[in-house]
This record gives structure tokens, C-alpha cells and sequence, in this order.
């Protein structure tokens, strides 16, 4: 009771003064006490404190009277005393501080409180012990416990400092003394300046960076930084976290990669799809890693939203080119994901519903060394996913042969008896096993699905009693599943080491089908098939080791080995008996990298030299890669970047120029004679000026692209009898050269950028035409706004996009024939391939979120002002009724107009 | 700062869309020929331009008349008479033959269209399993979709095929004034009904034509075609869009559409009313 007494002296006098000052983020301070186990059942709060000073020691200073306002129940469980109260007062109008003497302070949450500055929050003031010594540990959510990867660390006053890797692991070499400063950096957090002092554990040091959108800020903050995006740290490389993305404007669902879409380099143009179109780089030809597997499967709903789960993700680098030599495969760019590995601190659930989709996250502790996450999204046929997926079916009608075999055309006409289901699905899964401070094991699992069904079956209108039965069968099912499991451990303050075994499947089957029941004489029945059937089975087993060591604080080297063993069959049939294309490819590619990273005065100049090596035993021959990235920090504010590199893709899609008349695009691998291996230089130079909350990037690139492969049946000589593969892969040269401009507002309330592009992408193959011709993806020029706007509780985002028109391949005519069965049929001649341009397109996006303290409440509307931005032309024949003449119609189909969507983010915790 | 922002992206965008243009397409002029030879006829033939494609202007099909058309094969040439309206014949005396190559050629444009192809094999041992069904009338015209219960078997077609060539079913209602076996409101659209309808070309030895897709009472020619790949691909080339651009393979040099040769074999089936 005198304790508490003495307490309410301290808070009296602590009433008296009101100041407008920085309050310590919370993990700066503790109390040091662990509370075992204590379970109190709407409790006085006062009572509460009463006990816990008791059994444990903590001191708490409160003001009694506003403590036996409260009656809480709460179960402390090994958990220390401030996180413990931070949790239990959630609900109440109470807020804790923990001061300098490790005084636990529970106060109103209105109140403005100053505190003396952590030890670590403030120079210290005394004496050095050590020089030029290294520090180890680890970078964490304060509020969850997840590491943080690719955190940047620096010694204040340093330009450049060192990244946490993948487990948020960090060592920063020669730092001057024991009484500088480490600046701890990351997208979505409030930058921390961390002091050092001579009692610093030097490894194994854990530091906690708060997350800067954290709703409930009772105190301003100021002088802190966060960042939405990272550009500028390498070459051609951006990092987002999806939480900032959450707050972008969006058709239905956040999506990482049409997140990446508004930066600059990567095209937007084509809205129907999420894919990456990297610097004029198809989808295919970037490397898309989850959790360390590769991902061959990126779509969802006809491409419209890409397979991953925003949710589930903690963080993505994509690296438009000029990549390092631990990547490899892939010709064009990379997408890095990382998983979220769970809250290490509490049980944590998070709701989502769109009108798109729902999606669910479960997080927390399995043990104390052992957390997991789980999240799972379904499709639902709301509002927005029907609009989408009628646009993309009748595209489908649209392009597709007419298969329907015995009165296609009647069933045709009696559309009712059509049933249409369609869905997708995803479920992440990771668990994290942390054995000692130094490892950490991790299993994560992905599996992801669309199904689509535009099947119509005959028997239902006209009386299914009539034995067997007609049915048209349009099913298309394509989905992803990948697991890896990981053990990383941290040996010394100087060697890590990374080992994965991975597994990744995809597939793809669409069936389009008439199938007849047939009873044969002897009473046996037969099912015949008509129409086509397309079936893509990718599997992918690997094996990866990769090894850092810091020889010195100027000196980083990375080396690894990785063996894959990949087989992909393709099957494209018709009318059950005619394998029109059929593969079954096997491959083993085993590659070894060798990468050192090394800082010249005084971290000035930074060079990447580095050399992958890749055997290929289809092609029974070693593929180097040598690459060399660098920068140079001319002044403190002026960065030149440059990065050149030889790159190999041995699994390859293809592009097909009927897009639509079949699966969305097949993986093959590549092969010594008609499918060869693709390879591709890139250069890139670039920029950087870097003043007060602004960032100027600028970065010219040239990639020349060899053994490029297109798919068609148009120049097939004969007819029938199969097709020989040398008939329809045509293979040639692309060459894609472009600038991209940022102008970044990185801090503030007020942030976002312009990002500007302009590029030609031009392919050479000479069965398609005799000179240069545009690629599918050529968009000359490329504009983005994007704008974000916090205010209270609100933020509000608004994006602008404009291109210039995409290249097409139009018509020069169109005729008809006349049919055996005395039916009319239409057909077209294609015009030069991509001679043509649709018109330029723009579009206006705007978001607002409304966040509370368990979740949030969003309102989006894609294309704001009901741009018609013309997506592909459509070709008709048309007879007139009254002349009876015969003439093409040229129709333009349009991409989405104004489509608004909502979401719910409700959160446990 | 925001609002300036915001202008400067509408400025630049505006500056940017003003140089770009749509692209101009190349004009065609195409033939395009429509004949089936079938053994035992005459050769008949409709040749007609392909319908040029252009922004401007809207164009319509037109037949091309005064051409001097020749077909040569088994050792004779027979010049082919124009009909008017792009239609072509040759003597009707000619008989054309099974196995026989025929090649066709004339000069359009200052270039020489071509093709050749051969008649293939009546169908052998062509049969159905049954020759008439019964199927019950069904009445529509107080609107709604009956479910089920007519009942009846799908009628198998079989064929002997042992080169894999292709082979598909034409089923064609021959009565003068047929009964549709649907009867549908007086304001619905009967001409929805067909005569006819077929299967899809194969290269099995077996199909089967479903009760259901009979639309009147009545006798019936059950058609088995024996065509040639190039005829088959006709099927199975499609597609209107720029996004997928249709042109199936031909067989005819400096020219489009189909000169194939045919053969054929028919059965009667009987639709019965119940």
C-alpha cells in the first residue's frame, strides 16, 4: 500500500507537467519482468497491479482511483510485464509507458507523456571501450516478433551500410566505436537511430523497429521516416511490403503484382493481366520465387489477379534487370517473395472480404521456439468477380473455335441449359522452427487454384431420359502447388549458410469437349470425345545451397550451388485421337555461383562482380553467366549505377499467337534443335540524386534477347497428319531498349511518385516479317501517377496510368465458306504481325481507407472516369437483310470501365 | 504541391498520347475459291474476292467473274464455263474418279492461284445401328423446358477406317413439309430449327448421332463424308479477333478458302412419331 502511495506522489508530480515531446517506442524500455502465469477474470485493475507488484516485483506507477475504473480480464502468460499490460488495456481507454528506470506508467491514453530517452535512444555520454569492432543480431517486428529481411543497417554518418538477409540476420563490420550509431531502415517502419554503448551485446543483439502505420498514435511522431517503396539501393530493383499496397487503389483484391505494376519499367498496359511485363520481358521470363520455390504458375482468374495471397506475404523485391548470379533461369527480371513466418508474441487472426473474394490469416506461437501462419482466400461470385469473369468469358466465345460437334449451333440458341461454375482459390502455409538463436527451419507450402466451367450440357432442355447424352465440356483448371523447406543458420558472426529442398507443380488442363455416349451392339458403351484437349504438367524438384561470407567490412562473398531436376509434358489433342502436339521433356540443370561484393573508399565505390555456371543435360552443355553490377556515390546525394550480365532460360513458355484458342500459354523445355535455350544480355546505366524527402531515379536499359521463340499454325505447309514441331516454333532475336524515369516523395503525409517510361521492344523473326516487328508488349510511352494521402485515420490514394497504344495484328481481309454440312463459316487473314496500334490508353484510380483499431474499411473505384480503353478488336462477317450483302464488322472490345469495390479488414489483434 | 502534381501528370499524359497513331493496314486482294469434287459429278466452283479490310471503308463480297479456270487430271483438261456470279462449271458429261489427283489453276492478278487434290474412297462398310426411333412431340408453346423422358438411344455410326482419314456425319431431313418435333409458342422463332446438322470430322472409325439433336419428324439422310485434311482444318480454325487471328491451312497457292475433294455415303433414318 506505501508503494502505491509513493506511486501516486510520482504521478502527481508526473500530471504536473505537459510537454509535446517524442514518447519512446515501446520496446526501448522494459521492465524486465517476465510474468510466468497469471489468469484474472474481470479483475480490478487496481487489484491486478496490487498482485502483480507482489508476486513478480514490477513497478508500477498509477494513479489508483483511475485504475479501480477498469475491470479486465487478462492471461499473462510468459510474457513481459509492458507487452502483458499493452495487451490487456487494448480495449480501455489506458495506455502504458515504461520509463527509464524501468517504472511501468499506466495513463490515459489522451494524456501526452515525456519520458527520458532509453539509453539506446540517446548518444551516450560516456567514455568508449571498443573500436573498430563487428556487431551481430537480429532486426523484428516490435508488435509481432517476425524478422525483417532486407533491412538496411548503417553506422550514422555512413553512406552505405549492410542488409539484413532472408531471417532478418544482419553483421555490420569496423564499427568506429562503442558509442556510435546503427540506423535501422525498412520499408513500412519508422526508421530507428539506434545508440550503442559500451554494455551493447555486440552479437546476438535483438532490435525492434515499430511499424509506421500503426493507427493508434497517440503521439506524433517526428523526425522518424518511413518509406513506402525502395528504389535506388540496387540496381534496378524495387522492394514493397504488402501493407503499403493495401492501400493502393484496387479491382477486388490487393494484389503485389499490380502493385508493381505502377512503377515505372514495368507495364501496366495490358489491364486485363497482373503479370510483370518487365522492361519488355513476356510474364515467362521472370523468376518468380516463393519462399525459395519457384513459381511457374502466377495467374488467377484469366490472369486477372496474380496467385498470391497479399496477406500472407511479408515482403518482395522485384529486380527489373542486371540481376546478381544467385538468380538464374529466367532471362528478364525477378520477383523474390517472402512468406510471413507468424506473430512469435500471440494467437493473431485477420478477415478480409471483398466483393471479389474472402481471406482469412491465422497466425501465432506453436511453442516457444516454433511459430506458424495459415491464410486461405476463395473466390466468392460477388458482384465484381461475375463482371470479370463475364468479360473474360465472352473474350473466350470470342476467340475459341466453335467445337460444339452434333448442333453446336442449336445448343447455341438454347444457352440455358449452359452451367457455368467458376472459382479460385489459395492456401499459404509456413511453420517456423527457430532450434537455437542461429537457426532457423522453415516448411511453408503454397497450393493455389482456378477452375473454370463453361460447359453446357444438351440433355437438360431436351429431356436427358433419351439415353447418354450431348454434352459440351469447356473445363479449364490450372493451378499451382510448391513447398520448400529451408534451414539457415548463422555459424559465425561471418558465415551463413542457406540450404533449400524445394518442390513445385503446375498444371494445366482445358478440356473442350463434345462428349457422345455410345452403346455398341454388344451392349458394351463407348465415350467419344470431340473437340480439344490441352494438358500442361510442369514439376520442378530442386535442390540449393548458398554460402555467405564477410571476409571483411569492404567484403562480402556469396556462393551456391543448385541442382533441378525439371519435367514438363504437354499434351495437345483433338477429337480424342489426334495428338496435334505432344511433349514430354525432361531436364537436369545444375548450376554453381560465385558473387563477391566489394566496397572501395570508404564505401564510395561498391562493385558485384559475379559468375553463374549452368549445365544443361538436355543440351549436354555448360551456359556461363558473368554479371557485374556497381555503383558510385559521386556526392553524399548523387549515385551512378550501372549493371551488365549475360542471361540463360532453359524452361520456357511460349508465345502463341492464338492466345486464346487454347490454354493461356504452355511451359516446354528447351531443347538443341527447334526450341533452343533463350538468352539475353541486359545494360543498364542509371542515377540516383537522393535530396531530403525526395528521390530522383533515372536508368537507361538495353537487353538484347536471343533465341526468342513464337508458336503458330499458320505457316504449316501441310495439312493434317500431325504437325512436326520445326512447322510451328519459330525462333528469332528481340531487342528492347528504354528509360524510366522516378520522381519519388518518399516521406510525409503526402507521398507517392511519378514514374515515366519510354521504351521500344521490337522482335526479328522471319517467318512472321521480313524487318523488325513490334512485340506483343511494346508500349512506347508510359506514365504513372501515384498519390497517397494520410490524414488522421483516413488514407487516401489516387493513381493515374497512361500508355501509348498497344501493337496488334488486324485483318487485310475476311471471307466465308461455304460447308459440306451447308453451314457458313468465317475466316480472316492476318495483316503484318503487330503492324497495327490500339488506341492509347488511360485510366483513374482512387481508394480510400478508413482505419480503425481492428481493422479497416476501403472503397476503391477502378477507372473513376469510365475510360474505354479498347483491349483487342473483334472481327465479324455480317450479312445484310436487306441486300444480302456480305461485309466485315470491326468492333472494338473494351477493357473494365468504372468498377467501385469495398473491403473489410477486420483483425483480432 | 498535390494539385500541381495532378497537372503535371494530366499535361504530360496529354503531350504523350498527341504522337501516337493507329497504323495503317496493307491491301489485299484475294481470291477465294469454294469447290468440293465429289466422284461420279461435274466439277463445279465459286470464286469470289476476299472482303478487303479497312478503317475508312466498308467493303462487301464480291464474286469474280471471267476467269479462265482449268482443271487437269487422269491425263485430260477440262476448261471450266463461267456461270456468272463467280460460279464455275465444267462440262456436265465430266465425271470426276476415286484416286485421281486433280490440279486447278488460273491466273488472278498477274499471279497464278493452284491447288491439287484427290477424291478419296467411298466410306466402306458403313452402318447404322438402328434405322428409326421413335420420339414423342414435345409442346413448348406454354413456354417453359420439358425435362427429359423421350427416351431413345444415340445411334451409332460405323465405318471402316484404316489410313486414320477423316470422316464425319451430315444428318439432313428430306420430307417436303417436315413436323418439328418441337412445337413453340406462335410467337416464337421457328427458324431456329434446322434440317440439318453434323459431327465433327474424325479419324476414328465410329460416331454417334444423339435422338436429341433431331429437330423434325420425318425420313432423314444419314451422310457419311470422307474428306480430305485440308477440309477437317476448316473445322478446326476459328477465332475473330486480333487476339487470335484465324487463317486455316490451304492447300491452294496464291489463294484461300477450300479445293478438296469429297466422297460420301448415305443411309436413311426415319424419325417416327411416337
Amino acid at each position: 500500500m506505501r508503494k502505491i502511495l509513493l506511486l501516486f506522489a510520482l504521478i502527481c508530480i508526473q500530471w504536473s507537467f505537459q510537454a509535446w515531446g517524442q514518447q519512446t517506442p515501446l520496446p526501448v524500455n522494459t521492465t524486465g519482468i517476465t510474468i510466468a502465469d497469471e489468469f484474472y477474470n474481470n479483475a480490478l485493475l487496481s487489484e491486478i497491479c496490487q498482485d502483480l507488484i507482489k508476486k513478480t516485483g514490477v513497478k508500477i506507477d498509477a494513479d489508483p482511483t483511475l485504475l479501480s475504473k477498469y475491470r479486465i480480464s487478462y492471461w499473462f502468460q510468459k510474457i513481459k510485464a509492458e507487452i502483458g499490460f499493452t495487451n490487456a488495456l487494448k480495449n480501455t481507454e489506458l495506455k502504458i509507458y515504461v520509463d527509464e528506470n524501468s517504472v511501468l506508467h499506466i495513463v490515459p491514453k489522451s494524456q501526452k507523456v515525456t519520458v527520458a530517452k532509453a539509453i539506446t535512444e540517446q548518444q551516450y555520454k560516456g567514455k568508449s571501450e571498443k573500436t573498430n569492432f563487428s556487431i551481430s543480431g537480429k532486426i523484428v517486428d516490435a508488435l509481432t516478433g517476425e524478422s525483417l529481411a532486407f533491412t538496411t543497417i548503417t553506422v550514422k554518418g555512413r553512406k552505405t551500410g549492410v542488409q539484413t538477409n532472408v531471417d532478418g540476420l544482419f553483421t555490420i563490420q569496423k564499427v568506429p566505436s562503442d558509442t556510435s550509431a546503427l540506423v535501422i531502415s525498412y520499408i513500412g517502419y519508422r526508421t530507428l537511430t539506434y545508440y550503442l554503448n559500451p554494455q551493447t551485446p555486440t552479437s546476438n543483439l535483438r532490435i525492434d523497429l515499430v511499424p509506421a502505420n500503426e493507427e493508434l498514435d497517440e503521439v506524433k511522431v517526428t523526425g522518424e521516416k518511413t518509406e513506402i517503396m525502395k528504389v535506388n539501393e540496387t540496381v534496378g530493383m524495387f522492394m514493397m511490403t504488402p501493407k503499403n499496397i493495401a492501400k493502393l487503389p484496387n479491382v477486388g483484391e490487393k494484389d503485389i503484382f499490380r502493385g508493381f505494376q505502377l512503377m515505372p519499367g514495368i507495364s501496366a498496359a495490358n489491364q486485363s493481366s497482373s503479370g510483370l511485363y518487365v522492361r519488355g520481358g513476356t510474364p515467362d521470363q521472370n523468376l518468380v520465387l516463393y519462399d525459395g520455390f519457384t513459381v511457374y504458375y502466377v495467374d488467377h482468374l484469366y490472369g486477372f489477379f496474380s496467385a498470391f495471397n497479399s496477406n500472407a506475404i511479408k515482403d518482395v523485391r522485384l529486380f527489373k534487370g542486371g540481376f546478381e548470379a544467385k538468380y538464374g533461369g529466367r532471362v528478364s527480371s525477378v520477383v523474390d517473395i517472402t512468406s510471413k513466418d507468424g506473430n512469435q508474441k500471440e494467437f493473431n487472426a485477420t478477415a478480409d472480404v471483398g466483393l471479389l473474394s474472402a481471406n482469412i490469416l491465422a497466425e501465432g506461437p506453436i511453442t516457444k521456439k516454433m511459430t506458424f501462419v495459415v491464410a486461405a482466400r476463395h473466390s466468392w461470385a460477388g458482384p465484381i468477380y461475375n463482371k470479370i469473369f463475364n468479360t473474360f468469358k465472352a473474350q473466350q466465345a470470342a476467340n475459341s473455335s466453335n467445337n460444339a460437334g452434333f448442333a453446336g449451333g442449336f445448343a447455341r440458341r438454347f444457352q440455358s441449359g449452359q452451367t457455368v461454375s467458376s472459382y479460385f482459390y489459395d492456401l499459404n502455409g509456413k511453420v517456423t522452427y527457430r532450434p537455437t538463436q542461429r537457426d532457423n527451419i522453415t516448411l511453408s507450402f503454397y497450393n493455389g487454384e482456378d477452375f473454370l466451367d463453361n460447359s453446357q450440357n444438351l440433355s437438360l432442355p431436351f429431356g436427358g431420359g433419351r439415353g447418354g447424352g450431348f454434352a459440351n465440356t469447356d473445363v479449364s483448371n490450372w493451378g499451382n502447388t510448391g513447398s520448400s523447406l529451408k534451414w539457415s543458420r548463422q555459424w559465425t558472426e561471418r558465415f551463413y549458410t542457406n540450404t533449400l529442398f524445394s518442390f513445385s507443380n503446375y498444371y494445366s488442363n482445358r478440356d473442350n469437349t463434345n462428349q457422345n455416349t455410345i452403346t455398341l451392339t454388344d451392349g458394351t458403351t463407348q465415350n467419344v470425345k470431340f473437340g480439344s484437349l490441352e494438358n500442361n504438367d510442369l514439376k520442378d524438384i530442386s535442390f540449393k545451397s548458398d554460402f555467405e561470407y564477410r571476409l571483411s567490412s569492404h567484403q562480402l562473398i556469396e556462393m551456391g550451388v543448385q541442382a533441378s531436376h525439371l519435367q514438363i509434358d504437354y499434351a495437345y489433342s483433338q477429337n480424342d485421337t489426334t495428338v496435334i502436339l505432344g511433349k514430354n521433356d525432361r531436364g537436369n540443370l545444375i548450376s554453381a555461383y560465385l558473387q563477391d561484393q566489394i566496397k572501395f573508399g570508404d564505401s564510395k565505390l561498391v562493385l558485384k562482380p559475379s559468375l553463374r555456371t549452368t549445365y544443361y543435360d538436355v543440351t549436354k552443355k555448360n551456359y556461363l553467366e558473368p554479371r557485374l553490377s556497381a555503383t558510385f556515390s559521386l556526392t553524399k546525394k548523387l549515385m551512378l549505377k550501372g549493371a551488365l550480365g549475360q542471361y540463360y532460360q532453359f524452361a520456357k513458355q511460349v508465345e502463341r499467337e492464338d492466345i486464346t484458342n487454347g490454354s493461356r500459354s504452355f511451359w516446354l523445355l528447351a531443347n538443341d534443335s527447334y526450341l533452343p535455350v533463350t538468352s539475353s544480355k541486359h545494360y543498364i546505366i542509371g542515377a540516383s540524386y537522393e535530396i531530403d524527402d525526395y528521390v530522383f531515379d533515372v536508368e537507361a536499359y538495353y537487353k538484347d534477347i536471343d533465341n526468342d521463340t513464337r508458336y503458330t499454325l499458320r505457316f504449316v505447309p501441310t495439312v493434317g497428319r500431325g504437325l512436326s514441331a520445326s512447322e510451328t516454333f519459330f525462333t528469332g532475336t528481340g531487342k528492347v531498349r528504354g528509360i524510366d524515369f522516378l520522381i519519388q516523395k518518399k516521406f510525409g503525409d503526402y507521398t507517392g511518385w511519378i514514374g515515366y517510361t519510354l521504351a521500344k521492344s521490337e522482335k526479328s523473326i522471319a517467318q512472321f516479317s521480313a524487318t523488325p516487328f513490334p512485340s506483343n508488349y511494346d508500349v512506347r510511352n508510359e506514365f504513372k501517377s501515384v498519390n497517397m494521402y494520410k490524414m488522421g485515420h483516413w488514407d487516401f490514394s489516387l493513381t493515374w496510368i497512361y500508355a501509348s497504344g498497344m501493337p496488334y495484328t488486324s485483318i487485310t481481309g475476311g471471307y466465308i465458306i461455304k460447308l459440306l454440312d451447308g453451314t457458313e463459316k468465317d475466316y480472316t487473314s492476318p495483316s503484318t504481325t503487330n503492324a497495327n496500334r490500339l488506341p492509347d490508353s488511360h485510366r483513374m484510380d482512387v481508394a480510400a481507407t478508413y482505419n480503425f483499431k481492428h481493422g479497416s474499411i476501403g472503397l476503391s473505384i477502378y477507372n473513376l472516369y469510365g475510360r474505354q480503353n479498347v483491349w483487342y478488336k473483334k472481327f465479324q462477317t455480317i450479312t445484310d437483310s436487306d441486300t444480302n450483302e456480305k461485309y466485315l464488322s470491326v468492333t472494338n472490345v473494351n477493357y473494365l470501365g468504372f468498377t467501385p469495390n469495398i473491403t473489410f479488414t477486420y483483425k483480432l489483434k | 504541391m498535390k494539385i500541381y502534381h495532378f497537372i503535371l501528370a494530366i499535361l504530360l499524359g496529354g503531350i504523350l498520347s498527341s504522337c501516337s497513331n493507329e497504323g495503317s493496314v496493307e491491301v489485299t486482294d484475294n481470291a477465294v475459291i469454294e469447290a468440293y469434287l465429289v466422284a461420279g459429278q461435274y466439277i463445279t466452283m465459286h470464286v469470289k474476292k476476299e472482303i478487303p479490310y479497312s478503317d475508312q471503308s466498308i467493303s462487301s463480297e464480291e464474286p469474280i467473274e471471267g476467269l479462265k479456270i482449268t482443271v487437269t487430271g487422269d491425263g485430260k483438261t477440262y476448261t471450266l464455263e463461267s456461270l456468272g456470279n463467280g460460279d464455275y462449271r465444267s462440262d456436265t458429261t465430266v465425271k470426276l474418279k476415286v484416286g485421281v489427283s486433280y490440279s486447278m489453276s488460273f491466273v488472278y492478278n498477274g499471279k497464278t492461284v493452284s491447288a491439287t487434290t484427290i477424291i478419296p474412297s467411298k466410306p466402306e462398310n458403313y452402318a447404322l445401328d438402328q434405322s428409326s426411333i421413335y420420339l414423342s412431340q414435345i409442346d413448348l408453346s406454354s413456354g417453359g423446358r420439358p425435362m427429359g423422358g423421350m427416351g431413345g438411344t444415340n445411334i451409332q455410326v460405323t465405318w471402316d477406317n484404316t489410313t486414320s482419314d477423316y470422316y464425319f456425319v451430315v444428318v439432313d431431313n428430306i420430307e417436303a413439309n417436315p413436323t418439328p418435333i418441337y412445337i413453340l409458342a406462335d410467337d416464337a422463332d421457328s427458324t431456329m430449327f434446322t434440317r440439318r446438322f453434323r459431327s465433327q470430322p474424325v479419324q476414328g472409325t465410329s460416331t454417334s448421332v444423339n435422338p436429341n439433336e433431331f429437330q423434325y419428324f420425318g425420313m432423314h439422310n444419314v451422310i457419311l463424308m470422307h474428306v480430305n485434311p485440308d477440309y477437317a482444318a476448316l473445322y478446326r480454325s476459328s477465332g475473330s479477333t486480333s487476339q487470335n487471328i484465324s487463317t486455316p491451312p490451304t492447300s491452294i497457292t496464291n489463294g484461300l478458302g477450300v479445293f478438296t475433294g469429297v466422297n460420301a455415303d448415305t443411309t436413311k433414318f426415319e424419325v417416327k412419331q411416337r
